[in-house]
C-alpha cells in the first residue's frame, strides 16, 4: 500500500509537471460554462455523455500512452524495471491517477450539465469505468509502438471502434446488437442511466457485471502484453 | 525572399520525410467523404439532421485547418526538443521572416483545401471570391495554431496537452449559434467566432462583411504577438 502511495505520488507529480491536471481543470471550467449556457438545449444529457466519452477518457488513453513513450525513450523504465518495485503497481498507479483527474473532470460537466440531481454512484461507475478502460486501452496500444505519432495516429482508429460504437446505438443511428458488446458499452450505459429518474434495474446490473468483466480481462491482457513487450523485451 | 521561398519548400518536405507525419495528409480527404458522402446520406435519412448542416459545414471547414497546425506545432516541438531550434537560431536570416516563410506552404494548401471543400460540398453554392475570403481567413488559424502550441510547450507530451485547449477554443464558438443574444456574444472572445460568423452569413446570403473584417483584424493581431513570442522562445 506504501509503495502505491508513493508511486502515485509521483505520477500527480508527472501530471503536475506537464501540466496535465492544471490544463484538465481549465478546460473542464469552459465546458461547465457552456453546459451552464445550454441549460435549455434538448438532450444535453446525451451531448454530455457524448463529451465524457470523447473527453476525460481520451486524457487517459493519450496521457498514459504518452508518459509510457517519454519514459521509454529517456531510458527512466530500464531503470525503473531493474528496481523491486511491483509491475503491477507501476501500472495501477498510472491508471488511477488519470482515471482520478478524468473523474473529477467528467463530474465537473455533469455538474453544470445537468445539476446536482443525477445519481452520483452510477455516474462515478460508469466514468471511473470507462477511463479505467481508456488507459488500459492506451497502455495496449504503446505496447506495439514507440513512437510518439505512430501512437496518436493509431490511438484514432482504436478510439473509434473503442468508444463510439455503442455510441453510434446510443443516439439511435443504428441498432446493431453487436455494439453492446463492445468494453465501453457498460459504462455509457451506467452514465446514461445516472440521469434518468428510473433506471431498468437488469441493465444496470448488466452494465456493472460487463464493465467488471471487460476491466478484469483487459487488464490480464495488458499486463501479460506489458510483461512480454516492454519489461522483459 | 528567394532564399526564404527555398527555405520554405524544403522544410515543407520535412513532413514527407516522415511516414507518421505523412498518414495526417489523409485527413482532408476523410473531411471530404463526411461532408460529401455521410452527411448528404443522414440529411436524406432523418429529416431533423438538415437544419444542422450549417454547422457541420462550418466546424468541417475549421478542422480542415486543423490538420497542418497539428503537423506543423509537433515539427516546431520536436526541433525544440532535439534543440535544432537553436541551430536555426544562428541563420543569417530575419527571425519572424523565417518563422512565417516555413508556415507560408501549409497556409496556402490549407486555404486551397477549405475553398475546395467550400466550393463542391453538396448543400449550398456559395459565390467563388467570398469562399476564397473565408478560405483566407480560415487558412491564418494554421500559423497562430501551430506557433502558438509550440510556444505554450516544452515537450510532446505538454504540446498534446495543449493541443486539446487549442482544438476547444478553436470549435467552441459554435455554440453561439444555439445561444439567444446577448448570451451569444460570450463567444465574441474566441477568433474562431468571426469566421464561423462570417461563414454562416455567407451561407444564408446576408452581409458578411464585417464578421470577415473583424476575424481578419484578429488573427493578424494574434499571427504578430504569436510570431513575435516564438522568435523570443524559439531559437534561444
Amino acid at each position: 500500500m506504501k509503495s502505491l502511495i508513493v508511486q502515485l505520488r509521483w505520477q500527480f507529480l508527472l501530471l503536475n509537471r506537464n501540466n496535465i491536471i492544471t490544463i484538465s481543470i481549465a478546460v473542464t471550467i469552459v465546458y461547465a460554462l457552456a453546459f451552464f449556457a445550454l441549460q435549455d438545449l434538448d438532450n444535453l444529457d446525451k451531448v454530455l455523455t457524448l463529451l465524457i466519452l470523447n473527453d476525460p477518457a481520451i486524457i487517459g488513453m493519450f496521457f498514459i500512452g504518452l508518459s509510457v513513450i517519454m519514459e521509454r525513450n529517456q531510458q527512466v523504465l530500464s531503470a525503473l524495471f531493474v528496481t523491486p518495485v511491483n509491475h503491477h503497481l507501476y501500472l495501477m498507479s498510472r491508471i488511477f491517477s488519470l482515471t482520478l483527474v478524468g473523474w473529477i473532470c467528467a463530474l465537473g460537466m455533469a455538474l453544470a450539465a445537468v445539476g446536482p440531481t443525477f445519481n452520483f454512484l452510477h455516474f462515478s461507475a460508469g466514468t471511473i469505468g470507462v477511463c479505467v478502460l481508456s488507459c488500459l486501452a492506451g497502455l495496449y496500444l504503446v505496447c506495439y509502438t514507440s513512437e510518439f505519432m505512430h501512437f496518436t495516429l493509431r490511438s484514432i482508429p482504436l478510439l473509434m471502434v473503442f468508444i463510439n460504437l455503442p455510441l453510434l446505438n446510443y443516439f439511435e443511428v443504428t441498432d446493431i446488437w453487436a455494439f453492446n458488446l463492445m468494453p465501453s458499452y457498460g459504462s455509457l450505459k451506467l452514465i446514461a442511466s445516472a440521469y434518468g429518474n428510473s433506471p431498468d434495474t437488469t441493465l444496470l446490473l448488466y452494465s456493472y457485471a460487463a464493465q467488471i468483466f471487460w476491466i478484469a480481462l483487459l487488464y490480464w491482457w495488458v499486463y501479460r502484453t506489458f510483461m512480454s513487450k516492454i519489461v522483459n523485451a | 525572399m528567394k532564399q526564404l521561398i527555398k527555405v520554405s519548400a524544403s522544410d515543407f518536405k520535412l513532413i514527407f520525410r516522415d511516414p507518421s507525419l505523412r498518414v495526417f495528409l489523409f485527413l482532408p480527404a476523410l473531411i471530404y467523404l463526411l461532408v460529401n458522402l455521410f452527411l448528404p446520406w443522414l440529411v436524406d435519412r432523418y429529416e431533423g439532421v438538415v437544419e444542422y448542416v450549417p454547422y457541420v459545414l462550418i466546424v468541417a471547414t475549421i478542422e480542415n485547418t486543423q490538420m497542418f497546425g497539428f503537423i506543423y506545432s509537433m515539427v516546431l516541438i520536436d526541433e525544440k526538443e532535439s534543440e535544432v531550434s537553436k541551430v536555426y537560431g544562428v541563420l543569417p536570416v530575419s527571425k519572424p521572416a523565417f518563422a512565417l516563410s516555413r508556415l507560408l506552404i501549409p497556409c496556402l494548401l490549407t486555404i486551397l483545401l477549405t475553398w475546395l471543400l467550400l466550393i463542391i460540398q453538396p448543400f449550398y453554392t456559395l459565390p467563388l471570391m467570398p469562399a476564397l475570403l473565408f478560405s483566407v481567413l480560415a487558412g491564418l488559424i494554421v500559423p497562430v495554431y501551430a506557433l502558438g502550441i509550440s510556444i505554450f510547450s516544452k515537450n510532446k507530451m505538454e504540446g498534446m496537452v495543449w493541443i486539446k485547449v487549442f482544438n476547444i477554443a478553436v470549435v467552441i464558438p459554435v455554440i453561439a449559434f444555439f445561444l439567444p443574444q446577448p448570451l451569444n456574444l460570450l463567444f465574441t472572445v474566441f477568433p474562431t467566432h468571426w469566421a464561423f460568423q462570417g461563414l454562416s452569413h455567407l451561407i444564408e446570403e446576408s452581409t458578411y462583411a464585417w464578421q470577415m473584417l473583424i476575424g481578419f483584424a484578429y488573427f493578424i493581431i494574434l499571427l504578430m504577438l504569436s510570431v513575435r513570442r516564438f522568435t523570443k522562445v524559439h531559437y534561444s
